[in-house]
């Protein structure tokens, strides 16, 4: 007898259905899978077997060909179990009689039939409810990041033997109830605020103006000054995912396996920050599969590299092409495919190789030598995407022991949100949506400057021997300080502070 | 031949064994290019081929775990000869495993599958 069912395959961020046939046929009993499965599918065969017979069916005797259509792409990963165990009960006649050509079916099976959460759930449950399917049956464990999808019944399953009850209509599953976005919002939070931070106005005011205009940043300063207090506050400042975003960046990271089951929508921006080892393959992507690396984990989030000069130079140098971009595409022999990877970056950095340059506690015992070659490993390229580069200098012990309560982070978001709104509202023919992302034309446009800041600039970029580049990266700036004034017009005080923000040019690479 | 008696001895027990259970047998001592299959039965219309492990003691171990995967092939290849001697292209087939030892008689009705090639 011939059974059909339906599942999906991944490739890139979206989904592709795949048609699950079950031949019975005579002869000698086999179980053979065909049309390109890799390993894990092939190890299906097995799975199926024991859970099928666990679940209190009987596994047919009988010459079983399982076949995936298309049969010329490739197939990976667990999620065909379930699909192929229902395909094998209806062949062998114990399941009869219904159409499931629209219900998609993901799930990997335990050796005794209880259904495991999936890999990539979301992006291939957003495609085939684009591609007109009505019903979906997955693992419980992967119900909730699919809670919000639209057009399509969700019916969450534990085990092969309730998603055959199911089927028979003798106990129904109930469908999974929608959530609106809404709700995961109020449920997104951020482990680390900023009323934690001691001290350290200076860059606490930096941080609300990388935010604020999604500027990439810079620190630079010695051991346990904070600097990598200060990154992991960014996510509870910046303002909190719109539900499109949150789908991108929930889609990235169901591929990249990295949800935690049970765990819903991704509300709160994705602070991703490899360690220093990290190669370029795990970084921009990459693997014989394509799977998303580091950039593309941190997409509408944060890209924090602690420790800049120890990453490889090749590390740093891959950086660039999704810098500019937002977008990486993942070329190996199987798979092509292109990932989002839109991040704030922000790294830190010590002066020099014993951490104490230019410190007011501690001398410094680098030579000049050391201290060049360390910090000639970030190259000038890299260094000129970085809008702002601050110093971040230890907190005086004075400070710390007054314990006085430093401003929230929600109180800083709450400024931070009303700029990026302004931002939003004046780019909104532009296509872009942040004041990092204006290019030389569009800063012409948008960042007039009063006769008096213009004097002031001219003069900071004499004196500074300023670049053309970094002399528009100042105005970009000046652009998000006027911006969380809540001014149209960027004046004198707005520049001069923009300009702080490129100092450590000139003071360490020049 | 001690041995052969004991394996002849186990054959005709299995066999009334399976009679017993309402099968008929169909052939004994089956031999294919490569491999000997012990009973050959008709169970309905599944044809079954059954191998017999005889076990006077255990201590060389039990008589299932004897069932290796070359010989599993082996099998394969002889019940394909068998069904095409007999012309018998589109029949349900079945793989037992009969087990004899001093504690009594042991069927496996569809003991396994045999390995891909």
């Amino acid at each position: 007898m011939l059974a059909r069912t339906l599942g999906y395959g991944l490739s890139g961020v979206s989904g592709f259905a795949v048609k699950v046939e079950v031949y019975a046929a005579n002869g000698l009993p086999a179980l053979e899978i065909i049309g390109l499965p890799d390993a894990s599918v092939k190890e299906s065969r097995d799975r199926v077997s024991a859970a099928i017979v666990n679940s209190g069916f009987a596994m047919p005797i009988a010459r079983l060909t399982v076949n995936l259509a298309p049969a010329d792409t490739r197939k990976e990963g667990p999620a065909f179990d379930l699909p192929i165990a229902v395909a094998v009960l209806m062949a062998s006649g114990q399941l009869e009689g219904m159409d499931l050509s629209k219900t998609l079916m993901l799930g990997e099976l335990s050796l005794d039939g209880t259904l495991q959460p999936v890999r990539g759930a979301l992006p291939m449950v957003i495609s085939a409810s684009e591609q007109g399917i009505e019903d979906v049956i997955l693992p419980q464990g992967n119900a909730e990041e699919v809670a919000c999808i639209q057009g399509i019944r969700v019916y969450p399953a534990n085990s092969l033997r309730t998603v055959v009850n199911h089927l028979k209509g003798k106990e129904r599953i109930p469908a999974q109830i929608q959530r609106t976005y809404q709700e995961i919002l109020q449920k997104s939070f951020c482990p680390v605020d900023l009323s934690q931070v001691q001290g350290q106005a200076g860059a606490r005011r930096a941080l609300e103006i990388a935010a604020a205009g999604g500027h990439n940043m810079l620190m630079v300063g010695v051991p346990g000054s904070g600097k990598t207090m200060l990154a992991r506050c960014l996510p509870g400042i910046l303002p909190p995912l719109t539900f499109d975003e949150a789908l991108e960046t929930t889609r990235i990271h169901s591929i990249a396996g990295k949800l935690t089951p049970g765990s819903g929508l991704m509300a709160t921006r994705p602070f991703s920050a490899p360690h220093h080892s990290a190669s370029v393959a795990s970084l921009i992507g990459g693997g014989s599969n394509a799977r998303p690396g580091e950039v593309s984990l941190a997409h509408n989030g944060v890209l924090f590299l602690d420790e800049l000069p120890e990453f490889s130079r090749n590390a740093l140098e891959a950086l660039r092409q999704p810098l500019e971009d937002g977008v990486v595409s993942v070329t190996r022999v199987h798979n092509q495919a292109q990932y989002q990877s839109s991040f704030m970056l922000v790294a830190s950095m010590n002066p020099c190789p014993c951490g104490f340059y230019g410190s007011k506690q501690r001398q410094c015992r680098c030579s000049q030598h050391e201290i060049r070659r360390y910090l000639d490993r970030v190259s000038g390229p890299l260094l000129d995407r970085i809008d702002i580069q601050i110093e971040v200098d230890a907190v005086p012990v004075k400070e710390i022991s007054t314990g006085s309560e430093a401003e929230s982070s929600a109180v800083v978001g709450a400024r931070v949100r009303k700029a990026r709104e302004l931002q939003h509202k004046r780019y909104r023919l532009d296509g872009i949506h942040c004041n990092a992302q204006l290019d030389a034309r569009l800063i012409k446009r948008y960042c007039a400057l009063t006769p008096e800041a213009t004097q002031i600039l001219h003069m900071a970029v004499d004196r500074m021997g300023m670049s053309m580049r970094a002399y528009n990266r100042v105005l970009k700036v000046a652009r998000t300080i006027a911006d969380l004034a809540g001014e149209e017009n960027i004046t004198t005080a707005h520049v001069a502070e923009a300009i702080q923000y490129r100092e450590l040019d000139g003071k360490y690479w020049r | 031949m001690k041995q052969y008696a004991t394996g002849l001895e186990g054959e005709n027990i299995a066999e009334e064994f399976l009679l017993a259970k309402g099968m008929t047998c169909l052939e004994k001592r089956f031999r294919g290019a490569d491999g000997e299959i012990d009973l050959i039965m008709l169970d309905g219309e599944t044809v079954v081929f059954v191998e017999v492990k005889s076990r006077p003691d255990s201590r060389k171990g039990m008589g299932l775990m004897a069932v290796t995967p070359a010989k599993q092939r082996r099998m394969a290849h002889a019940a394909l000869a068998f069904l095409a001697k007999r012309e018998w292209m589109n029949v349900p087939v079945r793989f037992d495993v009969i087990e004899i030892s001093r504690s009594g008689v042991m069927h496996i009705s569809n003991a396994f599958m045999p390995p891909a090639e």
